[in-house]
């Protein structure tokens, strides 16, 4: 099976929405199996406090675009990827922007309110949307699917706090991502309609939710 | 008696990661863990989003859902980093 998926992805566009610890990695990933073009949004620039976890910062680029280094990264693996870095947070106003043509959507976001726009815009538009959140030694990632709703259930009673992480979070839950949006790209993903959880620090890992919500 | 596994937040800020309590349903075990970790209240545990065996306990009887031994009980409260 793993050998037809750059054929199956080559005509195939993603929308990644954060280019930090997970979208790093998971634009890495898609630029290595043959995603043919890739959407990257972020608004944001690399700085230090990112050099522990964030994939594509580096002594180098700090204080440059993060989605423009993204692109520069993404060529110098692969020059047949089409990138499109677009440097704006994204918000209800230019989201249908933004995400125009895409196939599939990557939230890897670092902050609830976007989540839940970016969940309305895949229900909107009949769009898989693959979830990932980090946060210290845990993790989560869900494969969303129109009529789910996961994340207005996860996050229902939700104070936003940040949390400190280490480098191999944001890179296993970012394989996890692009491996389910793979599937839900040539097929349906396994996590459909579901989360899996993910404690490194007891390595407590299981998959919660059902199917009834479909 | 069941086993409660907290995830999340929940398990960063109490530093809890498993707890074995006793109830007949979701509710007494809710009241078993207050017991005995008087940080998680009821009040507080009942916000969260809680899975009985991996489902969703709006999908059962929510805090009258009825817990068995060997049941499994998922308190989380989800990460939101990126």
């Amino acid at each position: 099976m793993s050998s037809r998926i750059p054929e199956q992805l080559k005509d195939k566009t993603a929308l990644v929405v954060g280019c930090g610890g997970l979208g790093g990695y998971v634009v890495e990933h898609l630029v290595r199996i043959g995603m043919g073009k890739i959407i990257i949004a972020d608004h944001d620039c690399f700085c230090h406090s990112n050099l522990n976890r964030q994939l594509i910062s580096n002594l180098e680029n700090i204080g440059l675009s993060k989605v423009q280094e993204a692109k520069k990264r993404a060529f110098s693996i692969n020059k047949a990827v089409q990138i499109i870095p677009i440097e704006e947070k994204v918000d209800k106003t230019n989201i249908q922007k933004i995400a125009m043509g895409c196939d599939i959507v990557f939230d890897c976001s670092d902050n609830v309110p976007t989540r839940l726009i970016l969940e309305e815009y895949c229900e909107e538009k009949n769009l898989p949307l693959i979830h990932g959140a980090i946060g210290d030694l845990c993790g989560q990632v869900a494969a969303v699917y129109p009529g789910d709703r996961t994340l207005s259930k996860l996050y229902k009673d939700f104070s936003e706090k940040k949390l400190p992480t280490v480098s191999y979070v944001p890179a296993l839950v970012a394989s996890l991502q692009v491996s389910e949006g793979v599937k839900a790209l040539i097929g349906e993903s396994q996590l459909r309609g579901k989360t899996m959880i993910i404690d490194l620090s007891t390595n407590y890992i299981k998959i919660i939710g059902s199917e009834e919500g479909r | 008696m069941a086993t409660v596994k907290f995830f999340g937040l929940l398990r960063i800020q109490t530093g809890i990661a498993e707890a074995k309590a006793e109830g007949k349903t979701l509710k007494e075990v809710l009241y078993d863990i207050q017991r005995q970790y008087p940080s998680m209240t009821v009040k507080e545990l009942k916000k969260k989003v809680i899975y009985v065996n991996g489902k969703d306990i709006n999908q059962l009887k929510f805090f009258r859902t009825k817990i068995n031994p060997n049941d499994e009980i998922t308190i989380m409260s989800p990460v939101s980093g990126g």
